[in-house]
């Protein structure tokens, strides 16, 4: 059963895989669940669409040709209409992005609503930026790196936070 | 037992190289979609659940440094070698060279680039005292921000 939504909505766009591993840690320490998750297809999305929370699946801005990796202009013209339906139905307080280049046009459309957008630079940025970072970086509220190494490259909204995993077993 | 795991994507070299080592050490082998068949037991994925367990009762696991991975790794404290998957070895880019370099510069594993050097990583990770840093937590910063 779908939850109610907050007075400040909170929405989470990221990509699957590891970028998906670091955003669930992330809100593990935020201690809320986000309102609505927006993510490419991947073996989690069943799992949170039976956990009450509003889930959205983009579509890949990418397509194969062999081993290389194309930018497909009919999947990007789709995942534009589909980030300002959803930006415009949401309407989300803040939006955290955690991902690859497949969350731009939502953070872009949410902020186009009025969203507050925070980046958070996945842990495998250590001393360059992610081309989604810089994207991002003009419309961020905040820019969170998880290694201080990475400050130096971008503006003063950047900031060290620590990291997405910070407990011990 | 040496867990050797690489994710939901392929990585034949490592795979091939394990084969090729498989009568000195005894390996288990999460491959994925690699199309190299080991010559030792494996499975292609495996459960969150069970890819723990599996970690748990490894000696040393040989990962690529996928982050999600890594993240587990650490949380286990378990001594792991680092192999990123390159572009060299048929990957789309080199993304996970930066994390795997850091990783082993903090002490959290022993970094391989060559999959060549496998067998003298794992000889090091036999006698290397890893390290587990602790760092902050950056969702407690993110929180202050959320709803202000």
């Amino acid at each position: 059963m779908a939850r109610p939504i907050s007075e400040k909505p909170i929405a989470l766009v990221t990509d699957r895989g590891g970028h998906w591993q670091n955003a669930r840690m992330l809100f593990e320490q935020v201690g809320q669940t986000p309102d609505w998750i927006l993510t490419t297809w991947g073996p989690e999305v069943p799992v949170l669409k039976k956990s009450g929370v509003g889930v959205v699946v983009l579509p890949y801005l990418f397509s194969w040709l062999g081993k290389q990796r194309l930018l497909n202009p009919f999947k990007v013209l789709y995942q534009l209409v589909l980030a300002f339906y959803w930006a415009a139905k949401i309407r989300p307080y803040s939006v955290v992005s955690l991902g690859a280049t497949d969350v731009v046009f939502f953070c872009y459309a949410a902020k186009f609503f009025g969203a507050k957008v925070f980046h958070v630079e996945c842990m495998n940025q250590v001393w360059s930026p992610s081309i989604t970072g810089r994207m991002l970086y003009p419309i961020c509220e905040k820019l969170y790196v998880q290694w201080p190494e990475l400050l130096g490259s971008y503006g003063p909204k950047a900031e060290y936070g620590g990291w997405v995993l910070s407990e011990v077993a | 037992m040496i867990f050797v795991t690489v994710s939901t994507g392929h990585f034949d070299p490592l795979i091939a190289t394990c084969c090729g080592l498989a009568h000195r050490y005894r390996f288990f082998g999460q491959i994925g979609s690699s199309t190299a068949i080991p010559n030792f037991e494996f499975v292609r994925t495996m459960t969150p659940q069970a890819l723990e367990e599996k970690m748990k009762a490894a000696d040393i696991v040989v990962s690529h440094a996928g982050t999600g991975m890594l993240s587990l790794l650490y949380r286990l404290k378990k001594p792991t070698i680092i192999v990123p998957k390159q572009m060299r070895y048929g990957e789309a880019n080199d993304g996970q060279v930066e994390l795997a370099k850091k990783w082993a510069e903090l002490g959290m594993g022993i970094l391989c680039m060559d999959v060549e050097d496998l067998d003298k990583s794992i000889t090091a990770a036999t006698k290397m005292k890893f390290d587990y840093p602790v760092f902050p937590s950056l969702g407690i910063r993110l929180r202050q921000h959320l709803f202000a």
